[in-house]
């Protein structure tokens, strides 16, 4: 069981993701874009965060930067539609470590969390 | 085995004829391989085809196949690198790769699973390869990196992902001053992998961490504008040894045959830009060359017999041609007519030539798999043989070819078993250790020559004859009137055996009878010529094609029957004086020989009764082996070309009847089954003399 921050700007996104990683006893934490999910991380210390590429106020790319410079070992994996696979290379190089294709599959998500936080 | 890739059933055809000629060009390969272990050339075709089987199995994800051809690649690639020699052992082991993957693929071609088990081959190849690698390959790191996806290309040489140039060679003699070791790394994709840039980017990214990227294919800018195809290869330097770098990349995702290599200098696949050039330009050549249609064989099978109802009715035009100028002599439009007949005529049978030519294929394609079979039987039998073979370009037509292969191997495996010695006794007798075993092929007139011949010790008819007395095939009396050749023909007999003991070569008895009726089903004739001590010499006839034979026609109670020419030694007209009658059986000296006669009238109506109508009376010679028969026939109509209707469909099997032909004028002739009406005969003789 792991603390994950869900970070998204579309309601429904959250909704599906935060309901799947309940299922499988994750505690999840929401976010609406990136300074709220600087904001919760600091608070809150989340295992992994699960971060959208794309929306309001700050970008995902700006906010995984900003997460590691908190915290160099935070574990961040992208949320990112088909047709953004040069963000998320800007992701990485920023400090993300994985990625998940929205619509995602649910066994992804899991395997993902699994490979992130063991 | 459950395929199901969204492969068409074309496509799989495609794969497993070229699977097949892969397979043929390793078999024929490794035998030369044998005998000459470092020619070079011999390695790259096996290593390539080995190669090119490998990609199409992994395509299809035929996962056994691929980790076979896998292992059998890396074999030969330390061989033709030096690092391990060809030994025997590992060319028996080759030689069971083949078999299995012949028994896999037939099992991908007919839908089924006979679960072949690949366990213990996969076990001996790693061992060659730790053999030569001086290490030895566990077995879950082979697995590991064969892990297949369907649809994903297979892995890629350094060479095919990089041109290495001197430039290059310099950076890694470079990285090597410095103590770092370069690597190669290579990774295809999981099928389902939706980012293939950012994996690729990823791969870079670890990569990074613990060394530096040399070269990168696609390019990094390419990588970063998400140009990624189907794999992603590096050349990096790093001064971690290659276990760190493995653990660090399989962090990442959503890779498929993921690989690290350690790059040798010295290594052949790093061949210059020049070298790399001259290859690719032999096989633009070749590829020109071969610019040919792959056309199933049941197509070509229904042109021939488009073709053959053409013939029928190209001759049905002649007759009415001059039946019709016969009618209205002074009308100008039968002159048209017959011009333009005869135009048909032409253009038909130019066109039956190129359909029978492009049903030709080239005899070596049976011939290729028996230099396999000589070397095994020869070894298991301990014998040493010297196998030659000669006319392989010899071209006949498809279904001969395909008929014609098992009983030539059975006449090798005698030849070799029971005919060559084994080289202790050949020394004693003064022979070359090695025993001659020739197999050729040639025209003569419009057949095919198939000959196997042999200097071993030739058929023993003295013990022939005992078994065949002893088997109660023929009397002592017979025996002991007979001549050499038809002592040798009763090798033919049926339920007879001359070896003294069955040995799991030749097996038991069920041998040159079987063989024979299988050469005569397809038209062909085979005979025999031997001499005790010093060899034998099987001669097969064969004709050029199935489809249309030339035939004598002839009449029989006013109907006309067919007689296959190639079993016509000659007609003759006799008197009726001339036929004596010995032991109730009819037959005419011809020449100082016995010629048994046998009506065909007797044989087809033998409700009309016996007897002769006229005082001349037509005898048609007929052969088949060494047995003559004359039939008697009412009279002789010509020669034709007739095209073969099988019967067996609509009346089943008719002793003496092979199959039918439409005559020109639409009548329904019968073809005469000689062989049969042959052994009628002697069957009915032997049944006498009891």
């Amino acid at each position: 069981m792991a603390k994950i921050l869900i970070v998204d700007d579309a309601a429904f996104m959250r909704m599906r993701c935060s309901k799947l990683l309940k299922e499988n006893g994750h505690d999840v934490i929401e976010a609406e874009n990136g300074l709220m999910a600087i904001e919760k991380y600091k608070a809150e210390k989340p295992d992994m965060v699960f971060m959208d590429v794309t929306m309001p106020e700050m970008d995902g790319i700006t906010a995984v930067s900003e997460i590691r410079k908190l915290d160099s070992n935070a574990k961040i994996a992208m949320l990112s539609a088909m047709g953004q696979q040069s963000m998320v290379m800007d992701a990485i190089k920023a400090g993300a470590r994985d990625f998940v294709v929205k619509p995602f599959q649910p066994e992804k998500v899991l395997s993902t969390i699994k490979k992130l936080i063991g | 085995m459950g395929i199901d890739l969204g492969i068409t059933e074309e496509e799989l055809k495609v794969f497993l004829d070229d699977a097949e000629e892969q397979l043929q060009m390793l078999d024929e390969n490794l035998i030369k391989l044998e005998k000459d272990p470092e020619n070079e050339s011999i390695l790259q075709i096996i290593f390539r085809a080995a190669h090119t089987l490998k990609g199409g199995a992994a395509t299809l994800g035929l996962t056994k196949m691929t980790e076979l051809t896998h292992l059998m690649e890396n074999i030969f690639d330390v061989i033709r690198k030096g690092q391990l020699a060809v030994t025997s052992d590992i060319v028996d082991v080759v030689f069971e790769c083949l078999d299995s993957l012949r028994a896999l693929k037939e099992d991908v071609s007919n839908n089924t699973d006979s679960d072949v088990n690949i366990a213990e081959l996969v076990i001996k190849l790693n061992d060659f390869y730790s053999r030569s690698k001086g290490q030895i390959v566990t077995r879950d790191k082979t697995q590991q990196g064969l892990s297949v996806h369907s649809g994903q290309k297979y892995r890629k040489d350094i060479s095919e992902c990089f041109l290495i140039d001197e430039a290059v060679k310099k950076t890694i003699d470079e990285a090597k001053q410095n103590n770092k070791e370069t690597y190669f790394i290579y990774s295809n994709f999981v099928s389902e992998c939706q980012m293939k840039a950012v994996r690729a980017f990823q791969l870079i990214n670890e990569i990074l961490g613990v060394g530096e990227v040399l070269l990168a294919n696609p390019p990094i800018e390419d990588i970063y504008s998400e140009k990624v195809e189907d794999f992603v290869a590096l050349l990096v330097a790093s001064d971690n040894d290659k276990q760190t770098i493995e653990q660090t990349i399989k962090t990442v995702d959503e890779l498929a045959n993921l690989m690290v290599h350690d790059v040798d200098l010295e290594e052949r696949s790093l061949e210059t830009s020049k070298e790399k050039n001259a290859r690719n330009n032999e096989t633009n050549t070749s590829s020109k060359l071969g610019r040919t249609v792959r056309v199933s064989v049941e197509k070509f099978d229904s042109l021939m017999n488009l073709v053959g109802e053409l013939v029928i009715d190209r001759t049905r035009i002649y007759q009415l041609g001059s039946k019709l100028t016969k009618k209205y002599e002074d009308d100008s439009l039968i002159a048209d007519m017959l011009e333009s007949s005869l135009r048909i005529g032409r253009v038909t049978g130019e066109l039956q030539e190129e359909i029978m030519k492009a049903r030709m294929l080239p005899i070596g394609n049976v011939f290729s798999k028996f230099p396999r079979m000589v070397r095994d039987t020869a070894n298991k039998c301990g014998k040493k043989i010297h196998f030659v073979i000669e006319g392989q370009a010899t071209e006949l037509d498809r279904s001969v070819i395909e008929e014609i292969s098992d009983p030539l191997i059975h006449i090798l495996r005698n030849a070799i078993d029971h005919g060559i010695e084994d080289p202790q006794t050949r020394t004693n007798l003064g022979k070359a250790e090695d025993g001659f075993v020739r197999l050729s092929a040639f025209h003569e007139d419009n057949y095919i020559v198939i000959r196997v011949e042999d200097d071993g010790r030739g058929i023993d008819t003295e013990a022939l004859k005992k078994k065949a007395i002893e088997k109660e095939i023929i009397t002592k009396e017979k025996a002991e009137k007979m001549s050499e050749k038809e002592a040798i023909n009763l090798i033919f007999a049926p339920g007879l055996t001359t070896a003294e003991k069955l040995s799991d070569v030749s097996g038991r008895g069920v041998g040159m009878d079987i063989v024979r009726n299988n050469i005569e089903k397809i038209n062909g004739q085979i005979a025999i010529e031997s001499q005790k001590g010093k060899g034998s010499i099987f001669n097969i006839k064969l004709p050029l094609t199935l489809a249309i034979i030339q035939a004598l026609l002839i009449n029989v109670d006013k109907r006309v029957f067919a007689i296959p020419l190639i079993s016509v030694q000659e007609t003759i007209q006799i008197r009726k004086v001339d036929i004596k009658t010995i032991k109730s059986h009819e037959a005419i000296i011809l020449r100082g020989n016995v010629l048994p006669l046998l009506s065909l009238k007797n044989i087809f109506y033998p409700d009309l009764g016996k007897g002769y109508g006229s005082e001349k009376i037509y005898i048609v010679v007929v052969s088949t082996g060494d047995k003559q028969v004359g039939f008697v026939v009412d009279s002789l109509v010509g020669e034709q070309e007739i095209v073969i209707k099988n019967l067996n469909k609509y009346i089943g099997d008719v002793r003496g009847i092979s199959g039918a032909t439409i005559l020109g004028d639409g009548k329904v002739a019968l073809i005469i089954d000689v062989t049969s009406l042959i052994n009628k005969i002697i069957a009915d003789q032997m049944a006498e003399e009891y």
